[in-house]
């Protein structure tokens, strides 16, 4: 179980997390709401290692990640999944599947979860020769989201899959996202399309000015008047 | 012009134009890593040359033993300077301006260095393959011009055989193009610098040990051909690799002509006026367009 108690963090000198306490269970899907700004990309930067949390504590099989690296952290299980896809632009999408198992060493293993990867975006393998700079940003999403499958991730934490994207698309990213849970993964989100992530998390948590004010199941929280007037930003 | 007019420039362009490309590799691959400006580029070529200088023609060792010592330890210095300069400095959180007066701050210290072990005098560096040239027709060929295309052109494959199918390489590449997801993929962004900043140094050495023969080896030999290697870097676009061997390259041509067709005199004057032509047509560099792919 991945647990934040009480987390705190600045971005130069403004105070942005100001109590996150969360708890993620292992094989399930928890959801983290809010409005623009409410810190839930930050939380995700904070348990990830980009940005190092002024006070509280990441606790991840016995150990408090906030003392730790990003390498080091990927290396325990935990991978993320940028907003904003973040693929290597001039690299093969091959490349770029290649670059998710940096940190592996199992020939044998990485090419099963290759061959998985192409299983959930059979596009992924018709473009595989191509530079993913030239995919469309659905193919791009879709590719970060194998590229991080490609670590091995006992944790994946998703930033904003979902933004930018067509409708359609939208939906077949929610999709995919409750097939890796059925892998016995673990997945964190992050979204904006509240209604969405609700409906397919297992727990969420609804965060507020860097706080977190709300949690429960997904449906308890779809049906609080309270979470309406949080996640639209009233 | 006529078919030896042409072979004449090139005969004389390329060698330096190698030169130059080593020299630019390393100003990219360092911006393309770590975003930076390595300003000490030029003395790493002249630490090569000395330190070539002294294992070769002080100590007498055989030329190929030289290189092969020089090399790793111009590139070792390369990577105290990324520790020293660029790390500590990016930890305090200083803009990117402070790292490149920082190894401003190092240029000047082994050029002081190299004036205070080496002396002021110029040193002559006999070319290890003969100055006997090799006559065709009205072209004369010097074995050290073939030696130096023939070895820098290996370097370059090298250079893109490592970038392309290494580990290590690959996640350089994949810091070069995004820094953030490069971390996310476990790697070690850190490392990836002080890779760069090793193999830039290693390149200049490799540049000034074969350079040397052609010219004397100074001090202050650093800053001229520090200038010409960040002039062709820019010129085939910072940060693109293949552009830094066009740039350099093009830079040793357009010398050529200039000297050739109009005056050596006026060689650098009319190469940095075709530059600014050149930067002003096309601001991204030469190579912006042919090749899209930057490391």
């Amino acid at each position: 179980m991945l647990e934040l108690v009480d987390v705190c963090a600045r971005y130069n000198g403004t105070e942005v997390l100001s109590g996150v306490s969360l708890s993620v269970e292992p094989g399930k899907i928890t959801a983290i709401i809010g409005a623009n700004g409410a810190g839930k990309t930050t939380t995700l930067r904070c348990i990830i290692g980009i940005l190092r949390p002024s006070k509280g504590k990441i606790l991840w099989r016995d150990r408090d990640l906030t003392a730790l690296d990003t390498k080091d952290i990927v290396k325990s299980g935990i991978t993320m999944v940028p907003e904003g896809r973040h693929v290597f632009p001039h690299m093969t999408v091959s490349e770029n599947l290649d670059m998710g198992a940096y940190l592996r060493r199992n020939i044998h293993e990485i090419k099963k979860d290759r061959s998985w990867v192409f299983e959930l975006f059979p596009v992924l393998k018709i473009r595989s020769g191509q530079t993913a700079g030239t995919l469309s940003g659905g193919e791009q999403q879709m590719l970060a989201v194998g590229r991080a499958l490609m670590s091995a991730p006992d944790i994946l934490l998703m930033d904003e899959p979902s933004m930018g994207l067509a409708p359609m698309l939208v939906d077949e990213v929610f999709h995919v996202i409750h097939q890796i849970k059925q892998t016995g993964k673990t997945v964190l989100l992050v979204e904006q399309n509240a209604v969405k992530a609700l409906s397919i998390a297992d727990k969420g948590y609804v965060l507020e000015l860097g706080l977190t004010i709300l949690s429960g199941t997904g449906t308890e929280l779809m049906n609080n008047p309270e979470v309406e007037r949080a996640y639209l930003g009233i | 012009m006529k078919g030896w007019d042409i072979l004449y420039y090139l005969v004389n362009g390329l060698p330096i134009g190698a030169i130059y490309a080593l020299v630019a590799l390393g100003y990219s691959l360092i911006y393309a890593s770590a975003g930076v400006l390595n300003w000490s580029q030029g003395d790493m070529v002249m630490l090569g040359a000395f330190i070539g200088y002294n294992l070769h023609c002080l100590l007498g060792l055989n030329f190929i033993l030289a290189l092969l010592i020089t090399t790793p330890a111009v590139a070792c210095i390369g990577m105290l300077v990324e520790r020293i300069v660029l790390r500590s400095l990016r930890k305090r959180s200083s803009p990117p301006v402070n790292v490149v007066i920082g190894t401003l701050g190092v240029a000047i210290i082994c050029r002081n260095l190299a004036l205070a072990i080496w002396g002021p005098d110029a040193q002559l560096f006999r070319s290890p393959v003969g100055s006997v040239p090799v006559e065709i027709g009205t072209l004369r060929l010097f074995p050290q011009d073939i030696f130096i295309l023939i070895l820098g052109i290996a370097l370059m494959i090298l250079l893109q055989y490592f970038l392309k199918y290494t580990r290590e390489g690959k996640a350089l590449r994949a810091v070069a193009q995004d820094r953030m997801a490069a971390s996310l993929m476990g790697i070690d962004v850190g490392k990836s610098d002080t890779l760069a900043f090793a193999a830039s140094a290693a390149m200049g050495a490799v540049a000034g040990i074969l350079i040397a023969p052609l010219f004397f080896v100074t001090f202050n030999m650093g800053a001229g051909i520090g200038l010409k290697g960040f002039v062709a870097a820019v010129v085939g676009g910072l940060g693109n690799i293949p552009g830094a061997i066009g740039g350099g390259f093009f830079l040793g041509l357009i010398e050529s002509f200039a000297s050739g067709k109009i005056s050596s005199g006026y060689r650098d004057a009319i190469a940095f006026t075709v530059l600014i032509l050149i930067l002003w047509l096309k601001p991204a560099g030469l190579f912006s367009k042919i090749t899209k792919e930057t490391v």
